[in-house]
Protein backbone atom coordinates (compact mmCIF):
# COMPACT_ATOMS: atom_id res chain seq x y z
CA UNK A 1 0.00 0.00 0.00
CA UNK A 2 2.81 2.36 0.95
CA UNK A 3 4.41 1.76 -2.30
CA UNK A 4 1.47 2.23 -4.88
CA UNK A 5 0.75 5.53 -2.57
CA UNK A 6 4.25 6.32 -3.19
CA UNK A 7 4.36 6.06 -6.63
CA UNK A 8 1.29 8.01 -6.79
CA UNK A 9 2.73 10.95 -5.31
CA UNK A 10 4.61 11.32 -7.62
CA UNK A 11 2.24 10.81 -10.41
CA UNK A 12 -0.20 13.23 -8.68
CA UNK A 13 1.65 15.81 -7.38
CA UNK A 14 5.15 16.22 -9.45
CA UNK A 15 4.75 19.73 -9.88
CA UNK A 16 4.96 20.14 -5.69
CA UNK A 17 7.40 18.02 -5.18
CA UNK A 18 9.93 19.39 -8.37
CA UNK A 19 9.05 23.06 -6.59
CA UNK A 20 9.82 21.51 -3.05
CA UNK A 21 13.25 20.51 -4.18
CA UNK A 22 12.69 17.12 -5.41
CA UNK A 23 11.76 13.21 -3.06
CA UNK A 24 14.40 13.75 -0.93
CA UNK A 25 13.96 17.30 -0.15
CA UNK A 26 10.36 17.03 0.35
CA UNK A 27 11.09 13.86 2.42
CA UNK A 28 13.41 16.01 5.05
CA UNK A 29 10.47 18.34 5.20
CA UNK A 30 7.87 15.97 6.81
CA UNK A 31 10.58 14.36 8.53
CA UNK A 32 10.75 17.94 10.51
CA UNK A 33 7.01 17.25 10.69
CA UNK A 34 7.18 14.23 12.89
CA UNK A 35 10.46 15.14 14.61
CA UNK A 36 8.38 18.67 15.98
CA UNK A 37 5.04 16.51 16.86
CA UNK A 38 7.20 13.76 18.86
CA UNK A 39 8.92 16.52 20.57
CA UNK A 40 5.45 19.04 20.99
CA UNK A 41 3.90 15.42 22.15
CA UNK A 42 6.50 14.55 25.02
CA UNK A 43 6.18 18.46 26.18
CA UNK A 44 2.51 18.08 26.65
CA UNK A 45 2.83 14.62 27.65
CA UNK A 46 4.68 15.61 30.45
CA UNK A 47 2.52 18.32 31.42
CA UNK A 48 -0.88 17.51 31.31
CA UNK A 49 -0.77 13.34 30.58
CA UNK A 50 -3.07 11.64 28.41
CA UNK A 51 -6.05 13.38 29.93
CA UNK A 52 -5.28 16.38 27.44
CA UNK A 53 -6.19 14.64 24.32
CA UNK A 54 -9.67 14.70 25.81
CA UNK A 55 -9.59 18.62 26.30
CA UNK A 56 -7.26 19.51 23.22
CA UNK A 57 -7.93 19.07 19.52
CA UNK A 58 -4.24 19.59 18.92
CA UNK A 59 -3.37 16.99 21.36
CA UNK A 60 -5.37 14.60 19.93
CA UNK A 61 -4.19 15.24 16.80
CA UNK A 62 -0.52 14.80 17.60
CA UNK A 63 -1.33 11.56 19.97
CA UNK A 64 -3.57 9.93 17.15
CA UNK A 65 -0.79 10.39 14.18
CA UNK A 66 1.95 9.45 16.33
CA UNK A 67 0.17 6.17 17.79
CA UNK A 68 -0.29 5.10 14.17
CA UNK A 69 3.27 5.56 13.27
CA UNK A 70 4.61 3.51 16.30
CA UNK A 71 5.91 6.56 18.02
CA UNK A 72 3.60 5.71 21.57
CA UNK A 73 2.09 3.78 23.54
CA UNK A 74 -1.31 2.97 24.05
CA UNK A 75 -0.48 4.79 27.77
CA UNK A 76 0.65 8.13 25.64
CA UNK A 77 3.83 7.14 26.75
CA UNK A 78 6.93 7.51 23.88
CA UNK A 79 8.17 4.10 22.34
CA UNK A 80 11.16 5.25 20.02
CA UNK A 81 12.18 8.80 18.53
CA UNK A 82 13.04 10.32 15.54
CA UNK A 83 16.32 10.96 14.74
CA UNK A 84 16.73 14.91 13.79
CA UNK A 85 16.70 15.25 10.57
CA UNK A 86 18.97 17.42 8.33
CA UNK A 87 18.05 21.21 7.73
CA UNK A 88 16.90 20.70 4.18
CA UNK A 89 18.06 23.29 1.49
CA UNK A 90 15.53 23.76 -1.00
CA UNK A 91 13.80 27.60 0.06
CA UNK A 92 10.21 26.15 -0.21
CA UNK A 93 11.89 23.12 1.98
CA UNK A 94 13.03 25.50 4.58
CA UNK A 95 9.79 27.49 4.74
CA UNK A 96 7.75 24.28 6.12
CA UNK A 97 10.01 23.63 8.39
CA UNK A 98 10.26 27.26 9.46
CA UNK A 99 6.34 27.50 10.01
CA UNK A 100 7.13 24.58 12.73
CA UNK A 101 9.75 26.16 14.32
CA UNK A 102 7.56 29.63 14.55
CA UNK A 103 4.72 27.26 15.70
CA UNK A 104 7.48 25.78 18.63
CA UNK A 105 8.35 28.98 20.00
CA UNK A 106 4.33 29.55 20.63
CA UNK A 107 5.06 26.52 22.73
CA UNK A 108 2.86 23.51 22.68
CA UNK A 109 1.93 23.07 26.59
CA UNK A 110 0.45 27.10 25.80
CA UNK A 111 -1.61 25.50 22.81
CA UNK A 112 -2.44 22.66 24.64
CA UNK A 113 -3.97 24.37 27.42
CA UNK A 114 -5.54 27.28 25.29
CA UNK A 115 -3.20 29.82 26.62
CA UNK A 116 -1.26 30.82 23.47
CA UNK A 117 -2.46 34.19 22.27
CA UNK A 118 -5.22 33.64 19.54
CA UNK A 119 -4.07 36.81 17.53
CA UNK A 120 -1.05 35.05 17.66
CA UNK A 121 -2.46 31.91 16.20
CA UNK A 122 -4.02 33.73 13.53
CA UNK A 123 -0.95 35.76 12.47
CA UNK A 124 0.46 32.21 11.88
CA UNK A 125 -2.45 30.32 9.82
CA UNK A 126 -2.18 33.39 7.71
CA UNK A 127 1.50 32.92 7.51
CA UNK A 128 1.05 29.21 6.49
CA UNK A 129 -1.72 30.51 3.83
CA UNK A 130 0.62 33.04 2.41
CA UNK A 131 4.19 30.65 2.18
CA UNK A 132 4.81 29.78 -0.92
CA UNK A 133 4.98 26.20 -0.54
CA UNK A 134 1.34 26.39 0.30
CA UNK A 135 0.39 28.29 -2.92
CA UNK A 136 2.49 25.51 -4.73
CA UNK A 137 0.34 22.51 -2.79
CA UNK A 138 -2.93 25.05 -3.68
CA UNK A 139 -2.08 25.20 -7.29
CA UNK A 140 -1.22 21.53 -7.91
CA UNK A 141 -4.25 20.69 -6.50
CA UNK A 142 -6.69 22.73 -8.60
CA UNK A 143 -4.39 21.64 -11.45
CA UNK A 144 -4.65 18.04 -10.59
CA UNK A 145 -8.38 18.82 -10.25
CA UNK A 146 -8.82 20.10 -13.49
CA UNK A 147 -10.85 23.15 -11.97
CA UNK A 148 -10.64 24.86 -15.62
CA UNK A 149 -14.01 22.38 -16.45
CA UNK A 150 -16.12 23.82 -13.98
CA UNK A 151 -18.07 27.08 -14.51
CA UNK A 152 -19.96 27.34 -11.24
CA UNK A 153 -17.94 26.52 -8.51
CA UNK A 154 -19.32 26.42 -4.10
CA UNK A 155 -16.21 26.85 -1.87
CA UNK A 156 -17.15 25.90 1.36
CA UNK A 157 -15.38 27.95 4.15
CA UNK A 158 -13.66 30.20 2.12
CA UNK A 159 -10.77 31.14 5.10
CA UNK A 160 -8.89 34.18 3.82
CA UNK A 161 -9.83 33.70 -0.04
CA UNK A 162 -6.16 32.44 -1.53
CA UNK A 163 -8.21 29.24 -2.53
CA UNK A 164 -10.76 31.24 -4.48
CA UNK A 165 -7.49 33.59 -6.00
CA UNK A 166 -6.07 30.24 -6.68
CA UNK A 167 -8.82 29.20 -9.08
CA UNK A 168 -9.02 32.62 -10.69
CA UNK A 169 -5.40 32.65 -11.86
CA UNK A 170 -5.99 29.49 -13.40
CA UNK A 171 -9.33 29.98 -14.91
CA UNK A 172 -12.70 32.31 -15.21
CA UNK A 173 -16.00 30.64 -13.82
CA UNK A 174 -19.07 31.97 -14.41
CA UNK A 175 -20.38 32.19 -10.92
CA UNK A 176 -17.72 31.76 -7.61
CA UNK A 177 -20.00 31.05 -4.26
CA UNK A 178 -17.98 30.85 -0.94
CA UNK A 179 -19.44 31.37 2.65
CA UNK A 180 -17.14 31.37 5.97
CA UNK A 181 -18.81 30.90 9.39
CA UNK A 182 -16.05 33.22 10.48
CA UNK A 183 -16.77 37.37 9.61
CA UNK A 184 -13.26 38.17 9.85
CA UNK A 185 -12.34 35.37 7.39
CA UNK A 186 -15.61 36.96 5.20
CA UNK A 187 -13.58 40.16 5.41
CA UNK A 188 -10.37 39.19 4.34
CA UNK A 189 -11.50 36.74 1.65
CA UNK A 190 -14.10 39.93 0.00
CA UNK A 191 -10.97 42.37 0.44
CA UNK A 192 -8.55 40.02 -0.98
CA UNK A 193 -10.78 39.53 -4.14
CA UNK A 194 -12.51 42.83 -4.60
CA UNK A 195 -16.35 41.80 -4.06
CA UNK A 196 -18.60 43.21 -1.34
CA UNK A 197 -18.79 40.64 1.24
CA UNK A 198 -22.85 39.58 1.28
CA UNK A 199 -23.37 40.73 -2.01
CA UNK A 200 -24.28 39.24 -5.27
CA UNK A 201 -23.43 41.02 -7.71
CA UNK A 202 -20.80 40.04 -9.76
CA UNK A 203 -19.38 36.59 -10.67
CA UNK A 204 -17.76 35.91 -6.80
CA UNK A 205 -19.66 36.08 -4.03
CA UNK A 206 -18.75 35.63 -0.77
CA UNK A 207 -21.33 35.17 2.08
CA UNK A 208 -21.07 34.68 6.05
CA UNK A 209 -23.55 31.89 7.10
CA UNK A 210 -23.31 30.14 10.25
CA UNK A 211 -23.34 26.35 8.26
CA UNK A 212 -23.40 24.95 5.26
CA UNK A 213 -26.59 24.70 5.16
CA UNK A 214 -27.08 28.02 5.72
CA UNK A 215 -24.93 29.14 2.87
CA UNK A 216 -26.70 26.20 0.20
CA UNK A 217 -30.03 27.87 1.23
CA UNK A 218 -28.35 31.41 -0.04
CA UNK A 219 -26.36 29.70 -3.04
CA UNK A 220 -29.74 28.27 -4.05
CA UNK A 221 -30.95 31.72 -5.16
CA UNK A 222 -28.31 32.37 -7.93
CA UNK A 223 -27.65 29.07 -8.96
CA UNK A 224 -30.94 27.41 -8.87
CA UNK A 225 -29.63 24.44 -11.36
CA UNK A 226 -26.77 23.57 -8.68
CA UNK A 227 -23.49 24.00 -9.14
CA UNK A 228 -20.66 21.96 -11.52
CA UNK A 229 -18.38 21.66 -8.37
CA UNK A 230 -17.95 22.02 -4.49
CA UNK A 231 -14.48 22.72 -3.68
CA UNK A 232 -12.93 21.69 -0.13
CA UNK A 233 -9.48 22.02 -0.06
CA UNK A 234 -8.71 21.32 3.98
CA UNK A 235 -11.95 22.61 4.60
CA UNK A 236 -13.78 19.20 6.33
CA UNK A 237 -11.77 19.35 9.81
CA UNK A 238 -13.42 23.34 10.20
CA UNK A 239 -17.08 21.80 9.92
CA UNK A 240 -19.22 21.68 13.21
CA UNK A 241 -21.25 18.84 11.80
CA UNK A 242 -19.12 17.97 8.48
CA UNK A 243 -21.55 15.18 7.68
CA UNK A 244 -24.75 17.01 8.09
CA UNK A 245 -23.34 20.06 6.52
CA UNK A 246 -22.16 18.20 3.65
CA UNK A 247 -25.25 16.41 2.91
CA UNK A 248 -26.62 19.88 3.06
CA UNK A 249 -24.10 20.76 0.09
CA UNK A 250 -24.89 17.63 -2.19
CA UNK A 251 -28.57 19.89 -2.34
CA UNK A 252 -26.18 22.75 -3.88
CA UNK A 253 -24.81 20.21 -6.70
CA UNK A 254 -26.42 20.41 -10.17
CA UNK A 255 -26.74 17.01 -12.63
CA UNK A 256 -23.06 15.44 -12.53
CA UNK A 257 -21.78 17.57 -10.02
CA UNK A 258 -18.28 16.78 -8.42
CA UNK A 259 -17.29 17.22 -4.77
CA UNK A 260 -13.62 17.76 -4.98
CA UNK A 261 -11.91 16.81 -1.91
CA UNK A 262 -7.70 17.50 -0.42
CA UNK A 263 -7.76 16.95 3.33
CA UNK A 264 -5.09 16.45 5.78
CA UNK A 265 -5.05 13.75 7.64
CA UNK A 266 -3.62 12.05 10.73
CA UNK A 267 -1.58 9.63 8.45
CA UNK A 268 -0.12 12.89 6.69
CA UNK A 269 2.05 14.71 8.16
CA UNK A 270 1.98 15.18 12.01
CA UNK A 271 3.09 18.12 13.08
CA UNK A 272 1.58 20.20 10.28
CA UNK A 273 -2.13 18.15 10.94
CA UNK A 274 -1.66 19.34 14.89
CA UNK A 275 -0.73 22.77 14.18
CA UNK A 276 -4.01 23.61 12.00
CA UNK A 277 -5.97 22.20 14.48
CA UNK A 278 -4.44 24.20 17.01
CA UNK A 279 -5.57 26.97 14.22
CA UNK A 280 -9.33 26.07 15.41
CA UNK A 281 -9.80 23.23 13.39
CA UNK A 282 -12.88 21.31 14.79
CA UNK A 283 -11.69 17.29 14.01
CA UNK A 284 -8.96 15.24 13.25
CA UNK A 285 -9.42 12.58 10.55
CA UNK A 286 -7.57 9.45 9.32
CA UNK A 287 -7.98 9.02 5.02
CA UNK A 288 -10.69 6.17 6.44
CA UNK A 289 -12.72 8.65 8.60
CA UNK A 290 -12.64 10.78 5.64
CA UNK A 291 -14.27 8.40 3.01
CA UNK A 292 -16.73 6.75 5.77
CA UNK A 293 -18.14 10.27 6.56
CA UNK A 294 -18.94 11.04 3.06
CA UNK A 295 -20.17 7.87 2.47
CA UNK A 296 -22.63 8.49 5.16
CA UNK A 297 -23.27 11.59 3.68
CA UNK A 298 -24.71 10.17 0.77
CA UNK A 299 -22.03 10.59 -1.44
CA UNK A 300 -20.15 7.82 -3.80
CA UNK A 301 -16.77 7.89 -4.76
CA UNK A 302 -15.61 8.73 -8.28
CA UNK A 303 -11.50 9.18 -8.28
CA UNK A 304 -9.17 8.80 -5.65
CA UNK A 305 -5.84 10.01 -6.06
CA UNK A 306 -3.58 9.93 -3.53
CA UNK A 307 -4.95 8.45 0.34
CA UNK A 308 -2.60 10.45 2.87
CA UNK A 309 0.88 11.77 1.44
CA UNK A 310 1.10 15.05 1.21
CA UNK A 311 -3.08 14.79 2.40
CA UNK A 312 -6.05 12.95 0.65
CA UNK A 313 -7.23 13.45 -2.58
CA UNK A 314 -9.99 12.27 -4.38
CA UNK A 315 -13.26 13.30 -6.56
CA UNK A 316 -16.63 12.67 -4.79
CA UNK A 317 -20.30 12.57 -6.61
CA UNK A 318 -23.96 12.57 -4.61
CA UNK A 319 -25.75 9.09 -4.58
CA UNK A 320 -28.21 9.39 -6.94
CA UNK B 1 -18.27 43.51 -11.55
CA UNK B 2 -15.29 45.13 -10.51
CA UNK B 3 -14.10 49.04 -12.06
CA UNK B 4 -11.56 51.37 -11.66
CA UNK B 5 -10.78 55.01 -12.45
CA UNK B 6 -11.95 56.63 -15.40
CA UNK B 7 -10.12 55.41 -18.55
CA UNK B 8 -9.24 57.64 -22.07
CA UNK B 9 -9.51 55.09 -25.46
CA UNK B 10 -6.39 55.39 -27.46
CA UNK B 11 -8.35 55.16 -30.26
CA UNK B 12 -11.24 57.35 -30.04
CA UNK B 13 -10.32 59.10 -27.03
CA UNK B 14 -13.84 58.83 -25.39
CA UNK B 15 -13.34 58.83 -21.42
CA UNK B 16 -15.36 56.19 -19.60
CA UNK B 17 -15.39 53.71 -16.52
CA UNK B 18 -14.51 50.54 -17.16
CA UNK B 19 -15.72 46.87 -15.79
CA UNK B 20 -14.95 43.74 -15.90
CA UNK B 21 -14.55 40.55 -13.80
CA UNK B 22 -13.03 40.80 -10.38
CA UNK B 23 -9.49 40.04 -11.12
CA UNK B 24 -5.94 39.27 -9.44
CA UNK B 25 -4.45 40.14 -12.84
CA UNK B 26 -2.26 42.98 -13.46
CA UNK B 27 -3.92 43.57 -16.78
CA UNK B 28 -7.80 43.21 -17.75
CA UNK B 29 -9.19 43.52 -21.49
CA UNK B 30 -11.66 46.60 -21.60
CA UNK B 31 -14.36 47.71 -24.37
CA UNK B 32 -15.23 51.66 -24.94
CA UNK B 33 -18.30 52.76 -25.64
CA UNK B 34 -17.55 52.94 -29.65
CA UNK B 35 -16.33 49.20 -29.24
CA UNK B 36 -12.44 49.29 -29.33
CA UNK B 37 -10.92 46.67 -27.17
CA UNK B 38 -7.73 47.41 -25.50
CA UNK B 39 -5.91 46.12 -22.15
CA UNK B 40 -5.58 48.23 -18.92
CA UNK B 41 -3.24 48.06 -15.83
CA UNK B 42 -5.18 46.93 -12.81
CA UNK B 43 -2.76 47.98 -9.91
CA UNK B 44 -2.97 44.82 -7.24
CA UNK B 45 -2.59 44.50 -3.85
CA UNK B 46 -3.51 47.38 -1.70
CA UNK B 47 -1.34 50.49 -0.37
CA UNK B 48 0.16 50.66 3.68
CA UNK B 49 1.77 54.11 5.12
CA UNK B 50 4.02 54.83 7.46
CA UNK B 51 3.76 51.30 9.23
CA UNK B 52 6.43 50.04 11.45
CA UNK B 53 6.80 46.79 13.81
CA UNK B 54 5.45 47.67 17.16
CA UNK B 55 5.71 44.33 18.94
CA UNK B 56 9.02 42.96 18.41
CA UNK B 57 8.78 39.95 20.22
CA UNK B 58 5.72 38.64 18.72
CA UNK B 59 6.94 39.23 15.06
CA UNK B 60 10.29 37.53 16.06
CA UNK B 61 7.73 34.14 16.29
CA UNK B 62 7.18 34.62 12.70
CA UNK B 63 8.94 32.77 9.36
CA UNK B 64 12.25 34.56 9.02
CA UNK B 65 11.08 34.23 5.00
CA UNK B 66 7.84 35.87 6.50
CA UNK B 67 9.70 38.27 8.43
CA UNK B 68 11.56 39.63 5.45
CA UNK B 69 8.47 39.79 3.33
CA UNK B 70 6.68 41.91 5.69
CA UNK B 71 9.91 44.61 5.90
CA UNK B 72 9.74 44.45 2.48
CA UNK B 73 6.20 45.44 1.90
CA UNK B 74 6.76 48.41 5.51
CA UNK B 75 9.42 49.59 3.39
CA UNK B 76 7.80 50.09 -0.03
CA UNK B 77 4.47 50.72 0.93
CA UNK B 78 2.84 48.26 -1.19
CA UNK B 79 1.47 44.74 -0.43
CA UNK B 80 0.87 41.72 -2.72
CA UNK B 81 -2.40 40.20 -3.19
CA UNK B 82 -0.85 36.98 -1.51
CA UNK B 83 0.58 39.60 1.85
CA UNK B 84 -2.71 41.45 2.16
CA UNK B 85 -4.50 39.23 4.57
CA UNK B 86 -1.42 38.85 6.78
CA UNK B 87 -1.03 42.40 6.91
CA UNK B 88 -4.54 42.75 7.75
CA UNK B 89 -3.97 40.37 10.95
CA UNK B 90 -0.86 41.94 11.75
CA UNK B 91 -2.20 45.13 12.12
CA UNK B 92 -5.37 43.27 14.03
CA UNK B 93 -2.78 41.63 16.42
CA UNK B 94 -1.23 45.21 17.22
CA UNK B 95 2.30 43.90 15.61
CA UNK B 96 2.20 46.04 12.85
CA UNK B 97 0.93 49.44 13.29
CA UNK B 98 0.03 51.98 10.27
CA UNK B 99 -0.98 55.76 10.94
Amino acid sequence: MKFVEELNVLRYYKPFIDAGGGVKQVQTALKWSEWYAVKWWEEVYNDLGLQSIRESVFARALFISLRIRGYLRDDGRIKKRPEKPEYPTNSYAIEFVELHESFDRVGAVNVATDKADENTLAVLYSTMLSQGWYRILRQTFLRLMEIERYQTIFEPIVKEGQTAMAVMEISTPKLYFGFDYRRDNVELAAAALRVKPGECRSEICIFNAPTACDAVKIARRYVPSGVDAVLMLHTLYWMLDPVKELTCISQIMGQGGKLLVGQQVVESTPGLVAVVASFGAKHVFSWKGVEQMLKSAGYELSKRYLRYMPYYIAVWEPRR
Amino acid sequence: MYSIASVKCPICGVEFRPTFRSSNREEAEVTCPNGHIFTVFVPSGDSVFDCEIRDWERFGLLPQATQQAVLEVIYSGKVPNELQSLMRRLKEAGIVVCT
